[in-house]
């Protein structure tokens, strides 16, 4: 009994830097496999905003101004529409951007707009919302050489955008009436998760 | 035999026994994978976590007619129309899993008639708390229908453990009528 617990100790002593290591790189692997998991999880969906302060935010490429909302618009002059079903409201957003670099504009297509209620609820563009679009939609603004007669009175901002000078785009919403006042515009690229840009009302 | 011995042996059954019924305890692949159900009746808000949804009536025919299409359909079993009241709550979703099992374990997909799918709920984008009528179509026998349970899932792929709302169409079939017509999905 005494020769094999002699020859034990021998083990341990002669394996002390390999038990040792084990000691770190257990932990060290829990941790890392743990991290991109969470990591992985938490980046797919937006998460981290990007308020746009009032005098404009630069973000990708581009400086981005504050968005004006309207509850219950009018439609396009001479469009007569239904109303939104029972307990909801049409909310219409107009975003202001301007580069300075037209190549800019590239960086800014797939842009989602989205509103999302204080609760984290977002809802996306409504699908029939045509009527109520008297601008470009998206976020790479207009794509007019010389202004349309037919588009009338919007015809300006269809126009190509032009560096340093400011360009609308619209995106029209169907909420329930309930967040109509609360909710607020916001971007996504997906490429750009868990950032999303934030436009305060 | 000494006493060491056998206590050893005894020890050794004892392990082996740990270590099998442990494993009959083990999650399996199927217990990691399947959606996860969640239960209701028709006539009642089978809430799960993203999306609520009530079953309204389920109606049976030999024929469907669809909006916007001028002829009615045919089949070689029966059109199960299943009306239904579906709200989002979190985001923007499409429901894309619809399907009937059979009480003999059979599964009918969701029917994937041309045009069915720009009426029916399956192609529709429900936004957070705002309902929308509308149905689902299965084809299957008719004489199937009693103990069948209805599957809705949101995904259609990647859908380990999603909540899958599960709702049995009850014991017996609506009486069978000659042609059933789809109402489009809309918000209520």
């Amino acid at each position: 009994m005494t020769g094999a617990r002699r020859a034990r100790r021998g083990w341990f002593r002669t394996n002390t830097a390999a038990l040792g290591a084990l000691v770190i790189a257990i932990p060290l692997a829990g941790w890392w496999t743990t991290r991109s998991d969470y990591k992985s999880w938490y980046d797919a969906e937006p998460r981290d905003p990007v308020v746009i302060a009032a005098g404009g935010t630069s973000y990708a490429g581009a400086t981005w101004y504050a968005a004006s909302v309207e509850e219950d618009p009018q439609a396009r002059a001479g469009r007569q529409v239904d109303p939104t079903p029972a307990g909801t409201t049409r909310v219409r957003v107009y975003f202001r951007l301007q580069v300075d670099n037209l190549s800019a504009l590239e960086g800014l297509g797939g842009c989602r707009p989205q509103l999302r209620a204080p609760d984290g609820r977002v809802w996306n563009e409504s699908s029939t919302a045509g009527d109520f679009q008297d601008r470009p939609t998206g976020c790479t603004g207009g794509y007019d050489v010389k202004p349309q007669s037919w588009r009338g009175a919007a015809a300006q901002y269809y126009l190509k955008p032009v560096a340093g000078k400011p360009f609308e785009t619209v995106a029209v919403f169907v909420v329930p009436s309930a967040v109509a006042s609360n909710v607020e515009p916001t971007i996504t690229w997906a490429t750009k998760l868990p950032q999303y840009l934030a436009f305060p009302r | 035999m000494s006493a060491r011995k056998l206590v050893n042996v005894a020890l050794t059954l004892a392990v082996l026994v740990a270590i099998v019924g442990l494993y009959r305890l083990t999650p399996t692949q199927k217990d990691i994978q399947e959606p996860v159900a969640v239960n209701g009746v028709v006539g009642r808000a089978v809430k799960t976590p993203r999306f609520d949804l009530t079953i309204e009536g389920v109606r049976v025919g030999r024929k469907l007619r669809i909006p916007g299409s001028s002829k009615a359909r045919d089949t070689l079993s029966t059109f199960v129309v299943v009306d239904a009241l579906v709200t989002a709550t979190r985001e923007p979703i499409h429901l894309s899993t619809v399907r009937i099992k059979a009480s003999d374990g059979v599964i009918y997909l969701g029917a994937n008639r041309s045009g069915l799918d720009r009426v029916d709920l399956t192609g529709f984008e429900f936004a957070p708390d705002i309902p929308v009528r509308g149905s689902f179509v299965v084809e299957l026998p008719a004489d199937k229908l009693p103990g069948a349970t209805l599957q809705v899932m949101e995904k259609a792929i990647f859908n380990d453990l999603e909540p899958q709302a599960t709702i049995p169409l009850g014991a017996s079939t609506p009486p069978v009528e000659d042609v059933v017509a789809l109402t489009r999905a809309s918000e209520s």
